[in-house]
């Protein structure tokens, strides 16, 4: 059984801070086991400039096990899959302590992304390319942070037109746009697998 | 278990109060449920937690590691009852919140854990309750210490838990809020506690005052348990609170504490604590070797608190409830009469029996299909383990061995045999 009343305040005292921390944990549904995180990509790094989304399953457990976390934006990073998301931090596996926080958990994912750990990779590909050619790699990560996790300064009802034009239903795309919380490139993703 | 009576009032009377509910310093945020500290559990690296919060966090199957710091440990400490009255003092009123909402879960979960009884009467006079302590360990006369402190509290018959509620609310109201100083003593050497540090079994003594030799590992002056942790570290959230708190007084005890090291520098305890240190970081990993391999996952000893328990395992017959109560090879020889950490109406006439590991981690694949009956058949209490379990309250660690259980454990062979 979750700890709920640990899981509210947990999300009371995240969202406190939001504007020092930028890091935000909301309800993906009106349930407190499936959220999703942001966190803003870190200043000096490819991924500066760019929001990125997590998606965090809690397990029955929780806290006494590590959230699941993975990546719901596409990221271009050692430690993280570019193909799934999935993360590779020691604190989601063994050494996960009930003294950690999901905002605590996500900032260690945010540091990871300043100091990437290529020698315990996640994605082999990525981690060759860090070590061979970081150059390419710094470039493929800042135009991945570009076209995935910028959040557009559009309006909604210019993401819905955008859409449209590409040739999708307005109802599908204003429902698809609901459903992944108003992120465009999410929505196209939707739409175009669906 | 509780008085099913009481926990309705208790729940009205936390929702009366819940507005008017005291704020309480950051210290006292338990690190694990992020609320109110509730019946405070000192790890031996001096973080402290709720008693429920660090049972579940404890390892199954390997040594424990402090939520905060990641330090090793083996023992499930006892409730600081010292720090327990301080917070019900200090927070009345959230206090009580707290404890309507853990009976509530205790008593859906049907588990319970030990019950503050008149504690706060018997802290006030320490000083006797010490010297009768001593006296009775002395004479080894273990039935003797029902008159001693840390039985009573844990000695819990049904009246005291059916009364606790109020039990509480007059302590409150007897001690006007007001946390005096013989709230604060050390029962050693009778005076404020200065670098107070809390043993396994909860009681806590200035750090100065705790001797040790290298041989042995520090026992207790007032209920002579043993620390199985090496030298315990400074609680400094307690030490945070003395200085806060009675400030004048605890700075004043620092400089004499100070002046007390100079003069005498042999005996300074500036040298005896990194000793101290030193054998804190033996590893209970040589436990596990030294003991073969009888490790009971999932087991503790009721006494010193070992989880997982190793080596001889004993088991109370006449316990009926369903944790079960069981003493490890030391405790039981030391013939240990505490009823159990988790409310368990042990006594001192029941009869023990040996109980053997159960193989969980063995899956089938693991041996040939004729084998398996083999290997059962040597079990020599394959009927008793089916209860075995008892001593693992919470739904997860009882899923766990379930798992294991039924990809091929004992359990779902039981009937067969």
């Amino acid at each position: 059984m979750v700890d709920f009343g640990r899981v509210q305040k947990e999300l009371q005292d995240c969202n406190k801070d939001i504007n020092v921390s930028g890091i935000r944990v909301n309800p993906k549904l009106d349930n407190l086991i499936n959220l999703i995180g942001t966190i803003p990509g870190p200043v000096g790094t490819p991924y500066e400039g760019g929001t990125f989304k997590i998606d965090i399953d809690l397990p029955d457990a929780y806290p006494f096990e590590p959230p699941r976390m993975k990546f719901a934006t596409k990221v271009w990073h050692p430690n993280i899959s570019s193909q799934s998301g999935a993360i590779c931090l020691d604190i989601l596996k063994d050494q996960w302590s009930p003294a950690l926080t999901l905002k605590t958990a996500l900032l260690s994912i945010q540091a990871l992304l300043s100091a990437p750990e290529p020698d315990d990779p996640q994605d082999a590909v990525v981690a060759q390319q860090y070590l061979k050619d970081y150059q390419t790699f710094a470039s493929t990560a800042r135009y991945w942070t570009e076209s995935f996790a910028k959040t557009s300064s559009l309006g909604v009802e210019d993401k819905v037109q955008k859409l449209v034009e590409m040739g999708f239903p307005e109802g599908m795309v204003r429902s698809t746009l609901e459903v992944v919380g108003g992120d465009e490139n999410l929505a196209l993703e939707k739409l175009c697998s669906g | 278990m509780t008085n099913p009576a009481n926990a309705p009032a208790a729940a009205a009377v936390g929702g009366d109060i819940h507005d008017e509910a005291e704020e309480y310093s950051e210290d006292f945020v338990c690190c694990v449920c992020l609320d109110l500290i509730y019946k405070p559990v000192v790890l031996a690296c001096g973080h402290i937690s709720c008693f429920w919060c660090v049972f579940e966090a404890m390892d199954v199957w390997q040594e424990s590691r402090c939520p905060v710091c990641r330090h090793a440990y083996y023992h499930f400490p006892s409730i600081c009852w010292l720090l327990h009255s301080v917070l019900l003092k200090l927070y009345p009123k959230a206090y009580q919140i707290r404890e309507s909402q853990v009976t509530e879960t205790e008593k859906t979960n049907g588990t319970s854990s030990p019950q503050f009884e008149n504690y706060l009467a018997v802290s006030h006079g320490s000083e006797q309750m010490a010297s009768q302590c001593r006296t009775t360990v002395q004479g080894k006369d273990c039935s003797g210490r029902e008159s001693s402190e840390p039985v009573r509290f844990e000695n819990n018959s049904t009246t005291a838990t059916t009364g606790i509620h109020t039990n509480s609310s007059d302590h409150v109201d007897r001690c006007n809020k007001q946390i005096s100083m013989n709230d604060l003593l050390c029962a050693v050497c009778k005076e404020l506690l200065c670098r107070p540090v809390v043993l396994n079994c909860g009681h806590v003594f200035c750090e100065a005052c705790i001797v040790t030799s290298n041989k042995e590992p520090c026992r207790c002056p007032v209920c002579r348990s043993m620390h199985p942790n090496g030298f315990p570290k400074v609680c400094l959230v307690l030490e945070a609170f003395l200085k806060q708190h009675v400030s004048e007084e605890y700075s004043a005890r620092i400089d004499k504490r100070r002046t007390c090291e100079i003069g005498n520098s042999s005996t300074a305890d500036s040298t005896s604590v990194p000793e101290g240190s030193k054998r804190s970081s033996v590893p209970m990993d040589e436990h596990l070797c030294s003991s073969g391999h009888k490790v009971h996952f999932g087991v503790g000893c009721d006494c010193c608190g070992i989880y997982p328990l190793i080596g001889n395992r004993y088991k109370c017959k006449d316990c009926h409830e369903e944790i079960g109560f069981d003493l490890c090879e030391d405790c039981y020889k030391s013939s240990s009469n505490l009823p159990g950490r988790f409310n368990q109406q042990h006594k001192p006439d029941h009869e023990f029996e040996v109980v053997e590991p159960k193989p969980i981690m063995i899956l089938p694949s693991d041996f040939p299909e004729g084998y398996a009956p083999d290997h059962l058949a040597n079990q020599t209490d394959g009927s008793t383990d089916q209860d075995s379990e008892g001593d693992v309250p919470e739904g997860d660690v009882v899923g766990l061995v379930n798992d294991n259980d039924a990809s091929g454990g004992n359990e779902g062979f039981g009937p067969t045999l």
